[in-house]
């Protein structure tokens, strides 16, 4: 027993030692976890230090509030934005601080935070300083929620005083313009980016009848604009998408019905951050300028009409007044050829003096109309300058010297080539400038004189003066003279006569042929008119000039021509002067008439009037082209008493080639007949296929009997021919050409027959060239002959 | 090694082999700590291995058989200090499978310098798991008594292998099988 005592007491000893070595690790355990703590708190005091400071230093106010909204913490900032010290909004819920006007609002709003447990909101509201003005907060509130219960709340709240008086300050100056504008009688309207209107300014609904409630939410293009206009409109919404203003003008219906038009000047609209909200429109009535325009417009139109109705009136006048005049002037022509006496022969001559001065007048007046509705066409030919002068000057000397007065031309230019220049204005200009002069002069004398201002390679300015001595005039009529209607005065026109055209034409022309036109003048000393004109040096020189116009005198004659007139004065006329020509033609009453005739015979020249009964000219030209005929490619010449742009190109467009205005004179008549001749004896030799297969209607047996008697007796008799001219037996060249013609037409080569049938004319009318004649085309006859002879070939072995 | 080994170590030599017998194992060596053990201390292993060492020579039974007997006494006091180990653990392989991931990863909280052997587990098949023991102290045969014990907590039949892989038993493999 003892031993197991003293094994108790051993087994004491050790557990109380064991309890104590416990204990001792147990405190030193408590003393580590003491230190351990107190290095933890010295940890959380200085983060917390550090988190006090960035919530003290910061600009806003952070404030915590508890479960009811009552401040538990505030920062010290809240007295620099409200000047409160931190005890005295301690315990303070924040809505006491907000203004009276704004409490419901804010109340509700956060009211509305916690029941719908929303985690942060922010809110802009006004609140009372300490010194009790107002403080515009924009506040940040977040809910401290836990387990789905709200413990509090923490804010942040920053003084946006200064941004919100910005606005307000903005927004003030835009209502000050909008009701600027407003007072301007300009309505506004606002519409948002997909343009539905958000606000209607009050004069835009008077303008347009609705009201601003009719307009909101609408899209005013809808209800305002016809759907034309609706899609100028929603062109526009894209413009202002991208930043773009502009000014446009719609057709509008008011409320009422009654149309109106609005001058919109639409803009796009930001808010305060820049972002796009829509577009502006300032929107003026401009029914009435409209209106006014509209009466314009038909004003302009109703003059242009008036203007092209007197255009046509003097187009249709020249038209009436020319026909008979030609018809006088013509027969005055005629008359002088025919026996006559001597008192019947001074009656002529006063009426050809007398219509010749109307036809000028006409003239005169048909030019300035052509001139003012810029019709007047140059057509440059080459021409010698001296030459044409020489010529004005000699006219107006031969009749000045009845007054004793001297007429000259001064050529002091260095200069004698041939230049281009439209002829018939040229000698206008100077016919003007001398008659004028030769008018007004009494005595003394009339000089033409010329400079050369300057040359180069292609062109050269010439200085032409026309002075004379005559009455002269004051400055103040030299201002006056160009003026078309106008004379130096009223006492002028009454003695010296005249319709005042002459110098406005002259200074018209010049300035269109790219010069100009001045005077000088000096009462009871003389008048000089100083011109100043370019030309184009022309590639031709002085002789080859002359021996072109030689050779137009050669040439006419042998011509045929087809005549197609329905005027017997003026058929009378043209026959007489192709008379004249020795030029053979043919004549046609009428249209139809002239197609008949050209289906039959091939001509060298047609010379068709315009204005003929059944069918006119134009048509019968259409014709004539447009269907197989042996003159379907021969020239053919308008005839017509109208000179406008319009008929020219009529007449080409069907198919003219040239265009001669009535009254024409001989030489005109010959220049062109002259022209198409020579362009006709450049014919080539072929056979008329068509012609050829409607005589013998594919019957080639026919053909061959009919080419062969042509070789059998052709050769032999053009060699009989030509010895018959050599020997000048003009019977019987007659009687030979007047045999062969025909049988050209049968082998197909119509041109041949032409041909034959000058000379035929010839051996009657015109022996002295026949020889000439024929010397020049024997060529072509031989020529057919050997071309018969491949043919008959070519045919036979095709049998 | 943990202070809790030792003085439930002693409690059952005590209650098992009586208070004479405790006091010779415990006075038989002069021991640094004096025999003087506290839950919350740390002592030496080898102190532990002359005690049992002591034990099996005054009892007469092998060191490794009286190893085991602690393990399996060890589990029980385990289990009843620390319920929550076990809670939703719904058999031996599952328990003894999260060893390694779960039971010394909670130790070493609250013992945060205590020696833990380590384990590599793995199961072979539904039938079989496979741990290897290493440690230094080389006390497999108290980690067998731990594994006995669990086996037997959860009531089910399950054989267990012991092998060596290591002479000097620092490394030692147990294979598990179900039955």
């Amino acid at each position: 027993m003892s031993e197991e005592k003293e094994a108790l007491k051993r087994l004491l000893k050790r557990e109380r030692k064991a309890r104590k070595d416990s204990e001792k690790i147990l405190e030193e355990k408590s003393l580590e976890l003491y230190q351990a703590n107190q290095e933890l708190k010295a940890l959380y005091s200085s983060l917390e230090n550090r988190y006090q400071k960035i919530v003290e230093q910061a600009n806003d106010i952070i404030y915590r509030g508890n479960e009811s909204g009552h401040c538990i913490f505030v920062n010290t900032v809240s007295e620099k934005i409200l000047g409160f010290k931190k005890e005295e909004i301690l315990g303070k819920h924040f809505t006491d601080l907000v203004i009276a006007e704004d409490q419901e609002e804010v109340i509700n709003f956060y009211l509305k935070q916690r029941a719908d447990k929303k985690e942060n909101t922010y809110k802009e509201f006004r609140v009372h300083n300490k010194a009790g003005e107002i403080v515009w907060l924009g506040q940040n509130v977040s809910l401290i929620i836990e387990n789905g219960e709200i413990l509090g709340v923490s804010g942040v709240a920053r003084d946006i005083t200064k941004q919100k008086q910005a606005e307000i300050a903005l927004k003030r100056s835009e209502e000050k313009y909008k009701r600027v504008i407003a007072n301007m009688q300009l309505g506004l309207l606002e519409v948002d980016p997909d343009g539905l209107v958000v606000k209607a300014y009050e004069r835009f609904c008077e303008m347009t009848g609705y009201s601003e409630k009719e307009l909101m939410g609408k899209d005013p293009s809808t209800i305002l604009t016809d759907p034309l206009s609706k899609e100028l409109i929603d062109g526009k919404h894209e413009l202002r998408e991208k930043g773009l203003s502009d000014v446009y003008e719609v057709k509008c219906k008011r409320k009422d019905g009654q149309t109106i038009w609005l001058m919109i000047s639409g803009a796009p609209r930001y808010d305060s951050s820049g972002n796009y909200v829509g577009s502006i429109g300032i929107h003026m009535d401009v029914t009435e300028q409209k209106k006014l325009m509209h009466q314009l417009e038909s004003a302009k139109a109703m003059a242009e009409e008036s203007s092209k109705a007197k255009e046509d009136f003097l187009a249709h006048m020249s038209h009436e007044i020319r026909t008979p005049l030609n018809a006088v002037i013509g027969m005055t022509h005629l008359l002088e050829d025919t026996e006559i006496s001597e008192e019947q022969e001074d009656y002529l001559t006063t009426i050809k003096y007398s219509s010749e001065q109307l036809l000028h007048m006409v003239s005169d007046i048909l030019d300035i109309s052509k001139i003012e509705s810029g019709e007047l066409e140059f057509h440059h030919t080459p021409l010698n300058l001296k030459e044409l002068l020489e010529g004005q000057v000699a006219s107006y000397a031969i009749k000045a010297q009845k007054k004793n007065l001297e007429v000259r031309l001064d050529w002091k230019a260095d200069f004698d080539q041939i230049v281009e220049a439209d002829q018939k204005y040229l000698n206008q200009i100077f016919a003007n400038l001398l008659s004028n002069a030769e008018k007004f002069t009494d005595k003394g004398s009339i000089v033409v004189g010329v400079e050369l201002v300057s040359e180069n390679e292609k062109t050269v300015s010439l200085a032409f003066h026309v002075k004379d001595s005559g009455i002269g005039m004051t400055t103040e009529q030299c201002s006056r003279i160009f003026e078309s209607f106008q004379q130096a005065d009223y006492n002028t026109s009454v003695r010296y006569g005249g319709t005042g055209l002459g110098l406005s034409i002259a200074k018209h022309l010049v300035e269109l042929m790219g010069g100009n036109i001045q005077v000088k003048s000096e009462l009871n000393k003389g008048t000089t008119f100083t011109l100043l004109i370019p030309f184009y040096k022309s590639a031709e020189h002085a002789n080859q000039l002359k021996d072109k116009k030689l050779a137009h005198d050669i040439s006419l004659c042998g011509m045929s021509v087809l005549v197609a007139e329905d005027n017997p004065v003026n058929q009378k006329f043209i026959k007489k002067l192709l008379e004249k020509f020795k030029v053979s033609y043919t004549l046609a009453e009428d249209g139809k008439q002239c197609l008949e005739k050209s289906r039959i015979q091939k001509f060298d020249i047609l010379l068709l009037d315009i204005n003929m009964p059944e069918i006119n000219g134009y048509e019968a030209t259409k014709i004539i082209r447009e269907t197989k005929n042996p003159n379907q490619n021969s020239p053919i010449i308008a005839l017509t008493a109208s000179a406008l742009l319009n008929d020219r190109e009529k007449a080409f467009s069907v198919g003219m080639n040239e265009h001669l205005t009535k009254p024409f004179s001989p030489v005109q008549l010959k220049q062109i007949l002259g022209k198409y001749h020579q362009a006709a004896e450049t014919l080539t030799l072929d056979f008329d296929e068509e012609y050829l297969e409607d005589l013998y209607q594919g019957d080639q047996e026919f053909e061959i009997e009919m080419l062969t008697v042509f070789l059998k007796n052709g050769p032999e008799d053009f060699e009989n021919l030509k010895n018959s001219v050599k020997k000048q037996n003009w019977e019987q060249a007659y009687q030979l050409s007047h045999k062969m013609k025909p049988t050209f037409k049968m082998v197909g080569l119509s041109q041949l027959e032409d041909k034959m049938g000058k000379m035929e004319w010839m051996s009657e009318n015109k022996r002295d060239e026949l020889a000439t004649f024929f010397e020049k085309n024997k060529k072509p006859f031989e020529q057919a002959f050997e071309k018969v002879k491949s043919r008959l070939k070519t045919i036979s072995s095709m049998l | 090694m943990k202070g809790i080994v030792f003085t439930e170590f002693l409690e059952m030599v005590e209650d098992k082999f009586g208070l004479l017998t405790l006091d010779k194992v415990v006075e038989e060596n002069k021991l640094a700590s004096g025999g003087a053990y506290t839950a919350v201390g740390t002592y030496d292993h080898a102190e532990m291995v002359l005690l049992v060492t002591n034990l099996s020579k005054e009892v007469n039974v092998p060191v490794g058989d009286l190893l085991e007997v602690y393990g399996k006494h060890f589990f029980d006091v385990l289990l009843q200090s620390y319920p929550s180990f076990f809670q939703g653990v719904k058999s031996a392989f599952q328990f003894l499978s999260s060893i390694e991931n779960h039971i010394h990863v909670e130790v070493l909280k609250l013992y945060p310098d205590a020696e833990l052997p380590s384990f590599d587990i793995s199961q072979v098949d539904d039938k079989t798991l496979k741990m290897v023991y290493h440690s230094e102290r080389k006390l497999a045969a108290f980690a067998k008594g731990l594994i006995e014990g669990c086996i037997a907590y959860f009531k089910e039949d399950i054989q267990v292998e012991m092998k060596a892989l290591k002479e000097d038993h620092s490394v030692v493999e147990f294979r598990l099988h179900k039955k």
